[in-house]
């Protein structure tokens, strides 16, 4: 749509979301809503809250959407290895949010955590690359590990203006309030045009737990 | 049969079976357990490493190649290594350093290991067939030290079957003695495991032969969210020692059950009794799994299919619910209080044990949904197939619930003079289980559970559900209220009723579960649902109507309120039972806030018994790690000031004494001695119970303290000095 959006390009965006949950929906949201393809989302912890995604996202691109959920670090690291039958290079992205947080548990003995763990990020970078698609990934613990094995990271923060995302590939300052973008910002309704005000939702709620 | 299997030091399992009134022990140096291990994908250069990998290693015996399923769903069996270990006992060590060496060689997950994690003593007798059902009845001894004397050491407060076992430590030291010649007993059941530490402290060995060991350390422990505490564990030469403070199943039945469990899982008695229900379960499957020549995984590798948020969302919905908006009277008062009310001349209809009997009359197991050999979208909503082999689930639960329902039908049979207790507490350790079946299902570490079969069983459940509710209301029947397995109907009004037993049979036939008849309420009375909780917490009551009542002796049925809760004091469950009196008398708040008023003034005199306001509490953090100041913290406090430790898990008992303070001084622990409590604390449980009766009438606990206040103004006397 624009290229001043934070669209994600092949390769791993590390999305560094610190206190703002919401931003990796948004991200997703903006960029499917330009692509084609199905969505691959690789959920830990509950992140894959149907209502959040379906806010951003428009019900065709809603409906590209496929999520497997892992529940320990185990299940994670086989579903990183079965993406490669998965993907192919029409895949719009791939998203993994949480990426180490089910190896950080103490069901998983920290050598073999620490094992899975590298191959896992090892894996997305492999996939990435070759299939050139884009893979987005958040991370609650071992963020700079994750940084490092990423192309690129895009920080969002929560400011007084509203939600803040800044990135190598795009302008600094886009912002988004909690309950919509930020219209006294004034290149943002050029920026998006204003279909999207209606696509802006309330403030995400965190997932229910897990089973 | 052997009752007990004691695992020597070398490792040789030692069978100790009844022998006419006596025992015989015989020790089985020739049994090896084993491993297995199976390669990803089938490749057998994997094997053929491992084969190499673990040759000089002394613990693994024998190394044979051979066939298995390694999944329920295996249509073909896998080459598998098949490693024999020298000692029971070693088998994890030796999985773990496996996994160590293929860590230092491999990708990770290049092997999979199978039957690592069984207890040692229920791996003998699966391996050896060896069944470990008693051959008699077996006898049992009861030890108990009150937990203050416990903490204290203090072994003269010993009781052995409920007397004293001595004043002083050589007295209890020679009539523990006594109480073992003389009883011989099987089984130790003791209020806590470390009297075995204790005793042998003071030289008394409670086994058949000289030592005893510990098995595992306490600890704390994180499960379905919830904090757990496991205390130390101990194992004595020949005998069965059972500790009551942790043994979920003799808490929720009694020695039947359990012994239930040891002859359909095949598990010896000591490890039944500590298992926690999902041990049952698992120990229940592993048995069948090898009936089936499937091995059970050490880690669960399966994986969820990949879902549109579609099927996400729908599988996501959990069990029915129906509220209607409209409740009855004044519900609805606040605008959250969707489906209470209080509704008159109810009947209640339930689906026995509707999770379970879905899984066997559906077939739904891990291996029949989402098969690949079956199209179809039997599963609604979720447009999953359902295989239709015979699935591996519904033949572990259905003897169970075979079991189940012969037994309730000899109770519901038996004559008066005739006990049911044991058929009552194998009723219970097997509902128990029944209940868990569905929650382990989508349990992380079910080895053989699988999130797709949790899903399937709600999703079948919400439709019989809507189903039974269709059917009832095209016979005249209003549906009040319904919720996971059960239903409220009342008469429609200008209808004409098919009577609501011949709705229920028709049900019946139609879902292929029972829709049994409850029984029919005078009045029933839904309260609000609680604000801050996501789940739909359903706190409900209602007086059954004469000779409906499923007990006889239950004039009220209670789900959810206080008076139903471990945590409340028993002078607060009394009263609002009383309460609930003055509620069925005329179904009007202010009757029932007048016997408020005459309970808080009796708080207010001081004449509770201490006794009467211990409130249980489970803890869930240690004393430091409260943030704020809390009842719980300030009792752990104490309780530590007191060399009484509770570990998170645990509970603690106390009474509050004054609730200004913080720390050790808020409260005394129940057995310390004294008198004073504070009143305004327990006055504020009183109008929180007094609040959940009204609930449903409209009147929280504002408007019930506006009528305190205005009564008081019209008489003081009855009030006190209270606020
Ligand atoms: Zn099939």
């Amino acid at each position: 749509m624009n290229s001043q959006l934070p669209t994600l390009e092949p390769g791993v965006t590390f999305l560094d979301d610190g206190d703002t949950p919401a931003a990796l929906y948004r991200l997703v949201g903006r960029h499917l809503a330009d692509a084609n393809g199905s969505t691959y989302w690789l959920d830990a912890r509950n992140a894959a809250s149907p209502d959040a995604i379906r806010r951003h996202a428009d019900g065709r691109v809603a409906r590209s959407v496929r999520v497997a959920r892992a529940f320990t670090g185990y299940q994670h690291y086989e579903l990183v290895r079965s993406l490669p039958a998965e993907v192919t290079p029409r895949t719009a992205l791939v998203v993994v949010p949480n990426v180490a947080s089910l190896y950080a548990e103490d069901d998983v003995p920290a050598f073999e955590a620490e094992a899975m763990f590298d191959a896992t990020l090892e894996l997305l970078a492999a996939l990435a690359d070759a299939l050139a698609v884009p893979v987005l990934v958040t991370a609650r613990e071992r963020r700079d590990r994750v940084r490092d094995a990423a192309d690129r990271t895009v920080t969002a923060q929560r400011t007084q203006a509203g939600l803040r995302v800044d990135g190598p590939s795009f302008r600094t300052d886009v912002y988004w309030h909690d309950w919509g973008f930020q219209t006294t910002i004034p290149y943002w309704v050029d920026l998006l045009g204003a279909a999207d005000a209606d696509a802006e939702p309330a403030p995400v709620e965190p997932a229910a737990p897990e089973v | 049969m052997a009752f007990k299997i004691d695992v020597r030091e070398d490792g040789v399992p030692v069978r100790w079976a009844t022998d006419g009134e006596g025992v015989a022990a015989t020790a089985d140096p020739e049994y090896e357990p084993a491993l297995y291990a199976a390669a990803r994908n089938d490749r057998t250069r994997y094997l053929d490493w491992l084969a190499d990998a673990v040759a000089p290693d002394p613990k693994v015996t024998a190394v044979e190649r051979e066939r298995r399923f390694t999944a329920l769903g295996a249509t073909e069996r896998s080459p598998v290594l098949r490693l024999s270990i020298d000692r029971l006992g070693e088998v994890r060590q030796v999985g773990r350093e496996i996994r160590q060496r293929e860590h230092e060689a491999h990708a990770p997950g290049v092997l999979s290991l199978y039957d690592v994690d069984l207890d040692p003593q229920f791996r003998y007798c699966l391996d050896t067939g060896r069944d470990p059902t008693p051959g008699r009845d077996l006898r049992t001894l009861s030890l108990s030290l009150p937990p203050a004397a416990l903490a204290a050491d203090d072994l003269t407060a010993l009781t052995v079957d409920g007397d004293s076992a001595g004043d002083d430590a050589a007295a209890v030291r020679r009539g523990v003695e006594r109480a073992l010649e003389s009883c011989d007993p099987d089984v130790l059941v003791l209020s806590s495991g470390d009297i075995v530490a204790l005793l042998a402290d003071a030289g008394v060995d409670l086994g058949r032969r000289p030592g005893h060991r510990k098995l595992a350390g306490e600890s704390t422990y994180a499960s379905y969210g919830r904090v757990g505490h496991s205390p130390a564990r101990y194992d004595v030469p020949g005998r069965v020692v059972v500790d009551r403070s942790n043994s979920f199943l003799l808490g929720h039945s009694s020695m039947a059950g359990l012994r239930y469990f040891v002859e359909r899982a095949g598990k010896p008695l000591q490890e039944v009794a500590r298992d926690s229900i999902g041990g049952v379960l698992t120990a229940l499957e592993v048995r069948h799994a090898r009936e089936r020549d499937v091995l059970a995984p050490w880690q669960k590798r399966q994986t969820e299919r990949w879902k549109s948020l579609d099927t996400l969302h729908a599988a996501d919905r959990g069990g029915f619910t129906f509220q209607p908006d409209t409740g009855g009277s004044a519900g609805g008062a606040n605008g959250d209080a969707g489906g209470s009310g209080v509704h008159e001349a109810v009947h209640e209809l339930d689906f026995a044990s509707l999770y379970p009997n879905i899984i066997r009359e559906y077939n739904v197991s891990p291996e029949t949904i989402c098969c690949d050999c079956h199209d179809g979208a039997a599963v609604p909503e979720l447009g999953y197939s359902v295989c239709e082999r015979d699935g591996f689930l519904g033949d572990v639960l259905g003897p169970l619930l075979d079991d189940r329902a012969g037994w309730k039908a000899r109770i519901a049979a038996a004559d008066e003079r005739a006990s049911t207790d044991d058929l009552e507490a194998k009723a219970d350790a097997v509902k128990w289980v029944l209940v868990s079946c569905f929650g382990y299902q989508g349990y992380r570490h079910a080895k053989f559970g699988r999130i797709e079969t949790h899903e399937a069983i709600n999703a079948f459940a919400r439709e019989i559900m809507l189903t039974a509710k269709e059917r009832l209301e095209a016979a005249g029947w209003h549906v009040v209220h319904g919720i996971v397995d059960s239903l409220w109907v009342t008469a429609a009004p200008d209808r004409e009723q098919t009577p609501v037993r011949e709705v229920a049979a028709a049900v019946t036939d139609e879902v292929g579960i029972e829709l049994e008849y409850e029984g029919r309420f005078d009045w029933i009375a839904f309260c609000p649902r609680k604000r801050a909780s996501g789940a739909a917490l359903m706190r409900y009551f209602g007086r059954w109507a004469d000779g409906t009542a499923a007990s006889a002796s239950e004039r009220y049925k209670l789900r959810g309120i206080e008076a139903r809760q471990r945590s409340t004091s028993p002078f607060v469950a009394a009263a609002q039972r009383d309460l609930l009196d003055a509620f069925d008398r005329g179904r009007a708040p202010e009757p029932v806030c007048d016997r408020l008023a005459r309970h808080l003034a009796t708080l207010r005199r001081g004449d509770v018994p201490r006794d009467d306001l211990v409130v249980t509490q489970r803890v869930s953090k240690r004393a430091g790690e409260y943030r704020r100041a809390s009842r719980a913290k300030a009792a752990l406090e104490r309780a530590a000031e007191r060399g009484f430790e509770r570990n998170p898990g645990q509970s603690i008992e106390y009474v509050v004494v004054d609730d200004d303070r913080s720390g050790a001084e808020r409260v005394r622990l129940a057995f310390e001695d004294g008198t004073a409590y504070d009143a305004d604390c327990y006055a504020d449980r009183l109008v929180r119970a007094c609040a959940s009766v009204l609930g449903p009438l409209g009147w929280d606990e504002r408007r019930i303290r506006q009528y305190l206040d205005g009564t008081r103004d019209a008489s003081l006397s009855s009030f006190g000095d209270g606020r």
